[in-house]
Parts: C-alpha cells; structure tokens; sequence
C-alpha cells in the first residue's frame, strides 16, 4: 500500500504521460515492495534491467519497469502474418533448445515481408547472429548485413520488417534489442513466440514501439497489434505437409500426400486396364484368341476419343508442360542420387577409415 | 622331354574330362617350367590338345608359346590363326577359372602382334576374348587395354569405341595379376581414341579418370595422360582444365612442374590473345613434338579463334565479315567465313551469315525446350540418374552389412538381441548422425 501511494505521488508530479502511470498503478497487483524505487529515480540505464528482473516475475504492468504502452494505445498498422514465419520460429527454438543442455532458450532472429501503406505483411523469417555482453544481447551487425544481401538476392521485393524472439511477456531485455533494430529500421515490428504456454490459443503476440515521455524522458514502449493470419493455397498446402511429415511418429499423412497418393492409385488402375486391353488385342492379331469383331470395335471407339483435343496450340502448350515436369523430376532425380551418393561415401570413408591407402581404383570409377 | 610333355597332355586330359577344372589350373601352374623348357615341342601339342574340352591346357600352352617367340612373319601367320581359332571355340566356363591365364595370353598376343606390324588382325580376336572373360558388360578386364592399344596402333577405332562407351562399374580382379598400369593404359589410350574422334567431352573424362588414380609415386602414363588433359580442356572449354580434389598429391607436387610447358600454353591461352599462344607455342616446339602432341596444340590454336568469334556473339548482334577477321585477329575475312561456317554446322553457335554484304548475323538459341524429342532426351537422362542411384544403393547396402562395418558404427555396444524396434531406432539415429 505504501508502494501504491509513494506511486502516485510520482504520478502527480509527471508531465503528461503520467495518466498512463496511473492506470498502470491502479491496475498493479500488490505487494511488489522493490518497485517504487525505480519511479523516483530518474531511470538511469541500469534501473530499468534491475527492475526489470523483478518486473518480469509479476505480469507487465510495473511502473517504469513496464515496456507496455497504456492498454488504450491503437496500434498504427495492422499485420498479416504467414504461417510460416511461425513455422520457423518454432523449428528455430525446437533446433536450438535440442542442442543446448540448457533448457532455458531464447532465440533471435529477423522478419521480412511487405509494407504497403499501413498494412504490413509478414511473410518470411530467418535467424539472427547475437552475443552475450554484461548479459544483454548485441545483435551481430556483420552477419545481419551479410545475411541481408543474401535475401535481397532471393527475394527481392522483400525487406526488413522488425525482428522476433521467444518468451512469455515483453520486458526490458526486449526494448535493448528493439533499440538495437531501431538503428536499421525506423519503426520495427516486434513479435514474440511463446513456447511454453499452455493456452490453446496461438501464443504469438505482436508489438510495435512508441516514443512516449516517461517522467520527463523519452522512452520506448511497446503497443501490442492485431493480427491476422494470412495464407494462400499453395502455402496453406505446403506448410500442412511438413508439418505433418516432421512429426514421423504419428502415422498421419497431410492432405496433400492422401490427394496424391488417390491419383497416383486411380492411374496405376488406369495403366494396368490399358494393358490388359493391348495385351488381348496384341493377342488377337497372333491368333492367339479368336477374332472377336464386337470386342475389337469397342477398342476402336475407345481408342480414338482419345486425344481429346490436338491442335498445333495445344501440343505446342502440353510438351511445355510435360517438359517443365520432367525438368522438375530430373532436378529430384538428380538431388536423390546425390542425396545417396553422399550417405554411400560417409559409410564408406567410415568402414575404410583406417586401411591403407593402396586400394586400387576404388574411388575412379566415379 | 617328350615324355614330360606326353605326360603333361595326359594328365590335363584326364582332369578336364572329369569337370574338376580347379585342379587343371593348379596342375597347369605348376607345369609353365616343363613347358618352357620344351618350347620347340609345343607345336605339337597344341595339335594334339583339343581347344574346347582342353581349354585351361591350351591356354597355358599357348602362353608359354607366346612368350618364347620372335616375331618372324610365318610365326606370327600361324600363331595368329592358331590365338583366333582358340579364342573363337574355347568354353567360357574354363576360362573362368583362370583368368590371368587368359590375360597374359592376350597381352603377349597383342604385343606380338604390334611388334609385327600387324595390329588390326587381333581386334576381333580381343573382342571376343572381353566378351568371353567378362564377368559382366561393365567389368574392365587388362585385355580392354590391349585391345584399345591394338586399335590405336592400327587406327581402327569402331571396335574399341564399342566397349568404351559402356561406363565401367567394376574391375576384375583377374587373381591378382590385374595391375595398375594396365587401368591407366586403358584409359590414357581410350582418351587418344575419343580425341581422334573428336568427342573431347568423353576424351577428357578419360584423361581425368586417369589423372585422379590414387597414387603415391609418379607414373608417366599419368603424366602424358595430364599433359593431354590440359590440351583437351583448352579445345573443350577454352580454359585449363580444373584437377580435382580427389586427385592425389602426387599431380600438383610433382606432374605439374614436369608438364609446365602445357601450363604455361593454358595460361596464354586464357588471355585469348593469338599472337601470345603462337609466340608460346613457337618457343616450345620441340617439346610438344617430342610428346607427339603437337597435333593438339595446333587444333588448340584453332580452338582458340573459336572462342574468341563466341565471345563476340556476346557483344554484337550483327557484325561484318571483316570486323570479325579483325578482332579474332585472323588473316581474312574468308577465313573468318570458313570458320563460322564450321561452327554453325557443329551447332557451337547459332548464326546466318548474308553473302550480298558479307554481314553476321548473330542469333539466339532457337531451342524452345518444348518437343517430343526434348522430352525423350530428359526421360533418358532420369533413368541413367535412377541407374546411378539404384547401384549406389546396392553398394550401400554391401557396406551395411559387412560385420566390420557394423561393429565400427555401433562401437564397444554389446548386440546380444535387440529387440527389432530398439535396433531400428538406433539404426535411425546412427543413419540420422551419418
């Protein structure tokens, strides 16, 4: 209680943000002793970490240690956001918390996409490089801009839009590491992937920053956003297969593969009757079976709806297609081929590691 | 003496016909020395040994025989049509009891018959002979050597061309008497083959095949087969050719300072400057005439006029006969005509040229990638990719289930019945690791 009224002291007596510090108090939980020393200071850089850590124990909204805007600040954007930037995210944090022993993981990475006006779209993710210095995170800049060209290469019409990371709720570590982006973007977008929360619902929320006086000195807080989940087709198709594929212990397969599988069986059917009507006809100009002009005239009918169409155009666009199919298995064949090749010459250097080297014209024949 | 031969006639009769070939070969093994001592003798027994139920015996006869010879005219007239009739009825399933037999028989066939000038009788007789030895259409077997020597030597070069577009998948092991020398020959006599048919693609996987022999000492087989691989890369690819990193040390440390020359040929040649090719290529004459190369080094002259018009297609679209004549820096524009006509014939650029007022005309590649014939072509590409891929497989799982293998991969654990799933599971992880 005390806490509560040495607050709004200090609340009385700041400018003009101090009505968002007083609804942050009012709604305060209790008994969160150490707080008000940070209001009363003027917050130098070291208070706001320190308080920080105690801040983020309760639920955000501590005065000063709180990196939230007030809970009526509309956000200036609304945000798309693909599914398989969430993809990422989690595989990202997945990947990293298998290989470390630690099992507190925190992952950092970037976000890029389109901004038309003030609707922006996130579309696609990739990792970032950090160092620990005094316990708090420095971005790499290096392998930012290297990566940055990188993608400029693939995707071209794509650009920085703000920078993820996982956790449960924003706090001041959070705000360091936005300062850090702000220097390459104006305004990014900040999004955060829980991963250990325990609700059904998608544990991703968004923020933007905002500029606003905080006892007399500019800070930066955070705004949550709205967001929509925006997919086409072809992603939706695509992240549900590997999706459902990277989990090999559930026996389910995705909807495109069960698609697949039906025409694949459907043609096999197809081919197989094919065959079998050849096979007779074959059969029948050997003598073989005898000459029966019933069943030969159907053939014939059967054979000639078929090619439905063949005009110039036509054959000109199908063998387009076919050949772009065919490109597309080759391309397969060849990645498989050098998919096994690599496997085979592991095994091999494996078994053969410690022979010596005199083996006649083993490896020429490649 | 005689006895000594009537004995040996004998006894491979007798073992022959009882089927027990194992033995023909040991007891025939052991007896080169009595044969040998009897060399004016053996006429006679070849006579009287019968070549399709006898083979293992007339085999080593014949070795022994070979080996002894000169090579007179008359000698080589009969041994010829004696090698050739023998090869022709000999059954298969005795050869393969002794194949090293077979080999050296063929190899001093074969150098015989080079020694009297006569080379182009023993190809059909090494044909045969491959087909008969051969495990199986892919295996390299030493007569492939001296058969593509033979061919070289008389410049026949169908016959080898057959058997050298089959990739090779194995090497049989012949007993132990297959040597090195005789894969590097193979391949060293099959690039000069495919060279002089103009398929430089093929000719300088052969040359690479044979630079990247593991190896630990110097052999001078590798080093022309290098020398070669460098020219032929200049005609291929107008650049020197890269070696690759499975080659072993041995080329870099010592080969190429030996062939600096055809080096310093490459360097020049990638300033695509004529004067300094020609200038490099004067200064080293006698060396390249002494390699017996120089017939390459002047066709990598013209190679390099030709690279020189295909950089041009890059800068110009259209072009006068005269312009081209001067910036290839050839002598006139009739020259520079024979030269693109070439080219447009062997589809190494796509061009029309308009005689009225002697203009280039450079075109794009008009090959839309749309057609039947397209299509067929990638089908057969996949299935040589899949044909890759299955044997990779096939020798994958060979390695799997060697026991030193398996021990390697699953260390000091003891395997005393796993159930199916554990042994699967670890299995994934190991391959997972892989």
């Amino acid at each position: 209680m005390a806490s509560m009224e040495v607050d709004e002291d200090v609340a009385a007596e700041a400018t003009s943000s101090s009505q968002s510090v007083a609804v942050e108090s009012s709604s305060q939980a209790a008994g969160n002793t150490s707080n008000f020393t940070a209001p009363t200071s003027p917050a130098p850089p070291a208070q706001p970490a320190t308080g920080g850590g105690s801040g983020s124990a309760l639920s955000d909204v501590s005065p000063g240690n709180s990196v939230m805007a007030s809970a009526g600040t509309v956000g200036s954007v609304s945000v798309s956001l693909h599914p398989l930037v969430i993809l990422n995210i989690s595989e990202h944090w997945t990947r990293q918390r298998a290989q470390e022993v630690t099992s507190e993981v925190q992952v950092l990475g970037a976000l890029i996409g389109k901004q038309t006006g003030r609707h922006v779209e996130i579309m696609n993710s990739f990792e970032l490089s950090y160092d620990m210095l005094d316990g708090n995170i420095i971005i790499n800049r290096e392998y930012y801009t290297l990566k940055e060209e990188q993608y400029k290469q693939v995707f071209s019409d794509l650009d920085l839009l703000g920078w993820y990371t996982t956790g449960d709720t924003p706090g001041p570590p959070d705000l360091l590491v936005h300062k850090q982006i702000c220097d390459l973007l104006d305004s990014p977008i900040f999004l955060k992937l829980n991963p250990m929360a325990r609700h059904t619902d998608l544990p991703v929320s968004i923020y933007e920053s905002v500029l606003d006086l905080v006892n007399g000195v500019p800070t930066l807080l955070l705004v949550e956003l709205q967001y929509t989940l925006a997919t086409e087709e072809a992603e939706r198709i695509g992240v549900d297969h590997v999706a459902r594929m990277s989990s090999h212990d559930v026996q389910e397969s995705s909807i495109v593969a069960e698609n697949l599988q039906a025409q694949y069986s459907a043609i096999k059917m197809l081919a197989s009757r094919v065959r079998l009507i050849a096979e007779y006809v074959k059969a029948s100009q050997r003598g073989e079976v005898e000459f029966n002009h019933e069943i030969l005239r159907q053939v014939n009918a059967l054979a000639h709806r078929l090619p439905v169409l063949n005009s110039e155009k036509f054959r000109g666009e199908f063998y387009n297609q076919c050949n772009d199919v065919a490109l597309m298995s080759y391309l397969g064949t060849i990645t498989k081929c050098c998919n096994t090749m690599n496997r085979f010459i592991n095994r091999f250097n494996l078994l053969h590691e410690r022979l010596a080297m005199g083996r006649p014209a083993y490896a020429a024949s490649c | 003496m005689a006895s000594a031969l009537e004995h040996f006639v004998n006894n491979v009769t007798s073992l022959s016909s009882q089927g027990n070939y194992g033995e023909v070969v040991k007891y025939v093994s052991k007896s080169t020395e009595v044969l040998a001592k009897n060399v004016a003798h053996l006429d006679t027994v070849l006579a009287t040994l019968e070549p399709q139920a006898v083979s293992l015996g007339v085999m080593a006869v014949l070795c022994v025989r070979l080996q002894n010879t000169t090579h007179t005219d008359a000698n080589i007239d009969t041994l010829h049509a004696t090698v050739a009739e023998f090869i022709n009825v000999c059954s298969e399933e005795q050869i393969k009891y002794a194949p090293d037999m077979m080999a050296d028989l063929c190899g001093s066939y074969a150098d015989l018959l080079v020694a009297g000038n006569c080379a182009m009788r023993g190809i059909e007789v090494l044909s045969t002979a491959i087909r008969k030895t051969q495990e199986s259409p892919l295996h390299l077997t030493s007569i492939h050597a001296h058969l593509v020597h033979l061919c070289l030597v008389s410049k026949c070069f169908k016959p080898a061309l057959k058997f050298m577009d089959v990739d090779i998948m194995d090497i049989s092991k012949e007993r132990g008497s297959y040597d090195v020398k005789h894969f590097l020959l193979y391949y060293y006599y099959g690039g000069m083959i495919y060279t002089a048919v103009k398929n430089y693609d093929r000719a300088q996987y052969f040359f690479r095949v044979c630079i990247t022999t593991p190896a630990l000492a110097v052999s001078h087989i590798m080093l022309e087969a290098f020398k070669k691989y460098i020219l032929v890369s200049l005609i291929l690819e107008g650049r020197i050719g890269r070696i690759p990193k499975y080659a072993s040390l041995v080329v870099t440390r010592f080969i190429k300072p030996l062939s600096q020359v055809y080096w310093d040929l490459g360097v020049a040649f990638c300033t695509n400057c004529p004067d300094k090719v020609c200038s490099v290529i004067s200064k080293n004459q006698e060396t390249f005439t002494r390699d017996q190369n120089m017939g390459l080094v002047k066709q990598c002259l013209s190679a390099l006029y030709k690279k020189n018009i295909q950089r041009l297609t890059r800068t110009f679209l259209t072009l006068s006969l005269a312009d081209v004549a001067n910036r290839v820096q050839l002598t006139s524009p009739q020259e520079a005509q024979k030269y693109i006509l070439n080219m447009i014939d062997e589809g190494e650029i796509h061009a029309s040229i308009n005689q009225r007022d002697g203009m280039v005309v450079f075109l794009d590649n008009p090959e839309k990638y749309n057609s039947p014939t397209m299509m067929a072509h990638l089908d057969k590409e996949m299935q040589l990719c899949m044909e890759v891929e299955r044997r990779l497989q096939a020798m994958e799982e060979e390695i799997v289930v060697n026991p030193q293998y398996v021990q390697k991969v699953l260390g000091p654990q003891e395997d005393e019945g796993p159930t199916p799933s554990s042994a699967q599971s670890t299995s994934f992880s190991i391959v997972s690791s892989m």
